[in-house]
């Protein structure tokens, strides 16, 4: 008989209870819940006021970095800066109550209707010059969507430019003093790249271009068409997100994202889980991509309030006067996204979306939901 | 439209920290998976009492360290867990002394025990047991973490290696020093054995 074997029969004890055993690992679950405080001494991640800026972060911002059809449908909204400062584990357990409560009421809608109705207004700050005078405005687009739940039955799509709002009273000063055009021409560098991390920008980036052209002080007409059902388009989920069979059991939604987003599907490069499934929930939850039942978009919520990094900032008013709960969570340039706090504004009394973006370096970027869910109702789009 | 690609029900240890990145609950898997292991290696060094309230600390520590925990350096999880309880241990030298002591002891009066089973692995291993918990506490610290790692564990080199942190070349000196002062100590104790009967 060898040493070792010898020092195995002397020391072996008998296996733990199934009692131990069970309260260890209730333990340890309370921890992953973030039920028990972080008391250890030796914990090498909690966080500490010290790490978190506290000079309050006041500006506009731009939303970059997010995938190019995030950028499209989700908005980038300023964050008034105290309330996003703090990241304790109180405001962690808050985020994901509201999360979980969210959940909860977005499930209790019944997934039934002629249509699914998702409305939105994208509005992005930009720089404009007319008459030697330079001023920035936010140009806003409202987006009405009707998806037919019938077979056979069109789908359409609205949009409408609204009038551009000036950023600031100077900034609708300097446009008056310009003699109020009804179109402003665009400034901008041709050579920014909105919509990429600066490292690696995604396939898409022509908003670099975009913001050159013209934009209107005015509201535009109604532009009405047929809903486009390819892959990829306005209206429609990202290639390779097939809305039809995402689970609404939590676990294996989150199995579903990271297999999608994990194969290229944010089609730009997203590092990390808690950074990718924070922008393929935010799909589910707050951009146009079709019909998502009431339990997967419950489960996205689910899915959300699992990720270790999102934190509560309380309530706040988006950017229509309404008001509702942030939660934020940071995104890093080593992620592939656009460095910021990424923010999602929920309705507290229905879990629905208010708005949801991101704050950056630059302008304001964001998209508010307006309007979403099932009706009966006909779009009063649909007999022209 | 293409459907997701189908995703992997099981998932492997490294697989499963790094879910539990935005997963937390994943982890409690790896709990499963190797709570009876490490309770068993600290009991052994510890003693059971000890090792009931260490070995779940070791899993809340490795819960807390996930981020850190890195599969691309070829870290396995379960040495890392092994890793981390020695460090445990470590930290718990005085209770290792007692538990060495009260063995040693308890040996003593254990080893004329027995009767059917006096040719089985198990009573010879009782018959050494004093010479051996000597020679086990003679040991230095980072030696007998070799050799509990190594008995109690089952780790080979590398994952001994991996779990104290040094190089494998050190874990293979370590080892084989550790087991020729236990061969000695034996020797001895035969020796003796030998000259009393």
């Amino acid at each position: 008989m060898n040493e070792l074997k010898m020092i195995e029969q002397i020391f072996a004890e008998p296996k733990a209870g199934p009692e131990v055993a069970a309260s260890g690992r209730a333990r340890l679950l309370r921890l992953a819940n973030g039920d028990e405080p972080d008391t250890s001494p030796r914990s090498t991640n909690r966080r500490t006021p010290g790490r978190w800026s506290p000079k309050p972060r006041w500006r506009w911002v731009l939303g970059a970095g997010l995938p190019p059809v995030v950028a499209a449908g989700v908005a980038a909204v300023m964050l008034a800066g105290n309330g996003a400062a703090p990241a304790s584990p109180t405001s962690d357990r808050q985020a994901r109550h509201i999360l979980l409560a969210a959940a909860t009421r977005t499930a209790a809608a019944a997934p039934a209707g002629r249509y699914f109705r998702f409305s939105t207004e994208a509005g992005r700050e930009r720089r404009g010059s007319a008459a030697g005078h330079r001023f920035r405005v936010v140009t806003r687009v409202v987006e009405d969507l009707w998806y037919s739940t019938s077979p056979g039955v069109t789908s359409w799509e609205s949009s409408q430019e609204l009038a551009s709002r000036p950023a600031t009273p100077a900034d609708a000063e300097a446009w008056r003093a310009a003699g109020s055009p009804a179109w402003v021409q665009g400034v901008c560098s041709q050579s920014t790249v909105v919509g990429g991390s600066g490292k690696n920008p995604p396939d898409g980036d022509r908003e670099a271009s975009l913001r050159c052209q013209p934009f209107p002080m005015r509201p535009r007409p109604v532009r009405i068409a047929p809903l486009s059902t390819a892959p990829g388009m306005m209206g429609q989920p990202p290639s390779g997100l097939n809305v039809a069979k995402l689970s609404d059991d939590t676990a294996t939604l989150r199995r579903q994202l990271l297999a999608w987003t994990r194969s290229g599907g944010l089609m730009g490069p997203v590092e990390g889980d808690s950074a990718q499934l924070w922008t393929a929930a935010l799909y589910l939850i707050a951009v146009p991509i079709g019909p998502v039942r009431p339990a997967v978009r419950a489960a996205a919520y689910r899915v959300l309030a699992d990720l270790p990094d999102v934190r509560s900032l309380g309530m706040v008013t988006d950017q229509r006067g309404r008001r509702g709960q942030a939660l934020t969570r940071i995104g890093k340039g080593s992620e592939g996204v656009g460095p910021g706090a990424y923010r999602l504004v929920i309705d507290p009394r229905t879990g629905a979306p208010l708005e949801s973006g991101m704050t950056g370096t630059k302008d304001l970027e964001y998209t508010s939901v307006l309007d979403f869910g099932y009706t009966d109702q006909a779009p009063p789009i649909a007999g022209k | 439209m293409a459907a997701p690609p189908k995703v992997d029900e099981i998932e492997d240890d490294a697989g499963l920290v790094t879910s539990s990145l935005t997963d937390p609950e994943a982890f409690a898997q790896l709990y499963d998976r190797y709570f009876d292991d490490i309770h068993r290696y600290l009991a052994a060094r510890l003693g059971r009492e000890t090792a009931d309230d260490l070995a779940a600390e070791t899993f809340l520590i490795a819960f807390r360290r996930r981020a850190a925990f890195d599969p691309s350096r070829g870290t396995a999880v379960r040495p890392w867990l092994y890793g981390i309880a020695t460090n445990l241990v470590s930290q718990h030298r005085r209770s290792e002394q007692r538990r060495l002591k009260a063995i040693g002891r308890m040996g003593a009066e254990h080893s004329v025990d027995g009767h059917e089973e006096r040719a089985t692995a198990r009573v010879a291993a009782e018959m050494l047991r004093p010479a051996l918990v000597r020679a086990m506490r003679d040991l230095s610290p980072g030696e007998r973490d070799v050799v509990f790692l190594s008995a109690l564990g089952g780790l080979g080199y590398e994952d001994i290696a991996q779990a104290l942190g040094i190089p494998s070349g050190t874990v293979g000196s370590r080892l084989n020093r550790a087991k020729a002062r236990l061969r000695r100590a034996l020797g001895d104790r035969t020796a003796q054995d030998e000259r009393d009967s």
